[in-house]
């Protein structure tokens, strides 16, 4: 009672001297103060300083040559180089998917064989470096003349000679088993990640197998998916900057060219950045816009249907 | 009254003379490494038929259910649905194993609901009815949108039919599975402890959708604790441990008064 009284009186005071008629006002409450950050606040401060100073040093520092920048930021040679990164991107990034998901498949396979496979192309394409492997690839005509396509042990439908592999033939080779390696573990773990018991229910519906994949297993796995999959767009997207070394003129080795003729290093390199800074951020945007959508296709309709079918069923 | 009480261990019971049975299983044996889940076990289900699978956890009444449509396929025994082998074909006096689409073509015949519900998080409940019709039997959607909505009335979610799993409480979910699973038209259903994830005021939701069900003349073989549930709805009662059935009869008589020294224990114990 004692201390009841002592709290209640403070809260008197406290309202009393500041807002008289509040104070007497039975209904109001006593103002709330929020904590003040006084560290954060500082912390902030000091950071701002140094990214302003960084970017001033940037504008003022004339060696950074904005002009040079500037003029070759459009250059056709560099628009070029920025496409074929694009098309080797983007075509072996969908190459590597569709190989990733069929290892994916058959390291779920029931058949010991098929899941032997499986481990060991995981095993082989992620312990090469991709640089190893792409070399390799390059130079492999030291090994074999010809690639025959067609069965094994009897003679082929088509031998290719591996003269005629292009230095583009090669590198969406090289990503195109790296790029599976990888994926193939991230659709694994994916399917996987899908409760057993949505599999069970579609089984017992009799839902055939290449039904339940895309009506049950994909829905869920591509949500968990879809995150790391486009951290390995991305990593790739930069990563073909090494067929600079088999000579594919990508983005990199168009600037290389334009650069060991004008001398102009460092503004050239910072094109290249400018480029690859445009793309990953559109394709961040892409991604973050993909799983909003994805998280709303349950969230908005839920809060159409919430509302309306209380109120229904209040009315029976 | 067609079930007979007190049967000894493991042995086939004929429930009814001249019909053949909608569901028979003939000494079903399932292990899972070297625990035997389900010993020697078979069942006579007649037409219109409610049986309660009863018996502590672990005695292998869940595993039991699941052979009956493969969804664990019985290392021994076979099970037969109105005269047609699950998973099987016959041919020269052998039962040959079928295809997956062939056995799940066979499995529509047979609905089930689980404890965990297991609907497709991603489908609303209209979608997660009309699934498998419009997607597996190739009905059309705006027939079986109707069938879907007249099923989820009949279980009390007309209000529910745009609503996704996430949204709904335990009981509608379990219920949405229920009109899932009805609205293949199955010949048998199959419920595997639907009310045991339950929190105790849902229980009775679904439990009266069951009982409409079987009042309808639905066929229905039920694993479950609910024990006034199986007086009152069941048909014929089972009690199983160890893998084995113990004893089975009507429900009257063995929830009162049961012959072997085991399903008193059990019963005392629930009651």
């Amino acid at each position: 009672m004692e201390t009841q009284r002592g709290v209640s009186g403070t809260i008197d005071q406290i309202g009393g001297p500041g807002r008289p008629e509040a104070g007497r006002d039975a209904d109001s409450a006593p103002r709330l103060v929020p904590r003040r950050h006084y560290l954060r606040w500082a912390l902030g401060l000091i950071v701002t300083v140094y990214v302003v100073a960084i970017v001033v040093s940037f504008v003022t520092n004339e060696k950074f040559n904005w002009v040079v920048v500037g003029r070759y930021l459009f250059d056709p040679m560099v628009l070029a180089g920025l496409g074929n990164t694009l098309l080797l991107t983007v075509v072996s990034m969908t190459a590597g998917l569709i190989l990733g998901y069929l290892v994916a498949e058959m390291a779920l396979s029931d058949s010991t064989l098929l899941r032997a496979a499986s481990v060991t192309f995981v095993w082989v394409f992620r312990s090469l470096p991709l640089l190893v492997l792409l070399l390799l690839l390059y130079n492999v005509g030291a090994l074999y003349d010809v690639i025959p396509i067609g069965l094994p042990f009897i003679p082929p439908i088509l031998t290719l000679p591996t003269s005629g592999l292009s230095a583009f033939a090669v590198a969406i080779i090289a990503f195109s088993l790296h790029e599976a390696a990888y994926s193939s573990e991230i659709i694994r773990a994916s399917i996987q990640s899908v409760p057993r018991g949505q599999l069970e229910a579609a089984r017992a519906l009799g839902m055939t197998r290449g039904r339940t994949m895309r009506r049950v297993i994909f829905p869920s796995a591509i949500r968990v998916a879809l995150p790391p999959l486009m951290n390995q767009i991305i990593m790739m997207l930069k990563g073909t900057a090494i067929v600079a070394f088999i000579a594919f003129p990508d983005l990199l080795f168009s600037i290389q060219r334009i650069y060991t003729v004008n001398y102009e290093v460092m503004p050239l390199l910072i094109v290249a950045s400018i480029w690859y800074f445009i793309i990953v951020s559109v394709a961040t945007v892409l991604q973050r816009s993909v799983e909003h959508r994805m998280a709303r296709v349950t969230r908005r309709r839920g809060a159409a249907a919430g509302p309306v079918s209380v109120g229904k069923a209040r009315g029976q | 009254m067609r079930a007979t009480t007190g049967t000894p261990e493991g042995t086939m019971t004929t429930t009814a003379s001249g019909t053949t049975p909608l569901l028979e299983a003939h000494h079903l044996r399932k292990t899972f490494g070297d625990i035997v889940a389900v010993d020697d076990v078979s069942l006579s289900v007649q037409r219109g038929e409610v049986v309660c699978l009863i018996g502590r956890s672990g005695s292998g009444k869940s595993t039991v259910l699941r052979c009956l449509n493969h969804l664990d396929p019985p290392d021994a025994g076979w099970v037969a649905v109105d005269g047609e082998v699950i998973g099987y074909r016959e041919r020269g006096g052998a039962l040959h194993q079928v295809s997956e689409r062939t056995l799940a073509s066979q499995r529509r015949q047979i609905g089930m609901v689980f404890q965990q519900f297991n609907l497709f998080p991603y489908l609303t409940a209209t979608e997660n009815v009309i699934e498998a019709p419009v997607g597996v039997l190739k009905h059309k959607r705006s027939e079986e949108v109707e069938v879907a909505h007249d099923l989820l009335r009949r279980v009390g979610l007309e209000h529910r039919i745009d609503a996704y799993p996430g949204q709904m409480s335990g009981g509608e979910q379990q219920r949405v599975a229920i009109a899932r699973a009805l609205a293949m038209k199955p010949k048998v259903m199959l419920f595997d402890e639907p009310t045991s994830a339950l929190d105790p005021e849902l229980v009775r939701e679904v439990l009266e959708v069951m009982q409409a069900l079987a009042e309808d003349g639905m066929t229905m073989i039920v694993v479950t604790h609910e024990m006034r549930f199986a007086r009152e709805v069941g048909s014929r009662v089972i009690y199983m441990d160890a893998g084995r059935i113990v004893e089975e009869g009507t429900a009257e008589v063995l929830l009162t008064q049961p012959s072997q020294e085991r399903t008193q224990r059990f019963l005392s114990r629930m009651l």
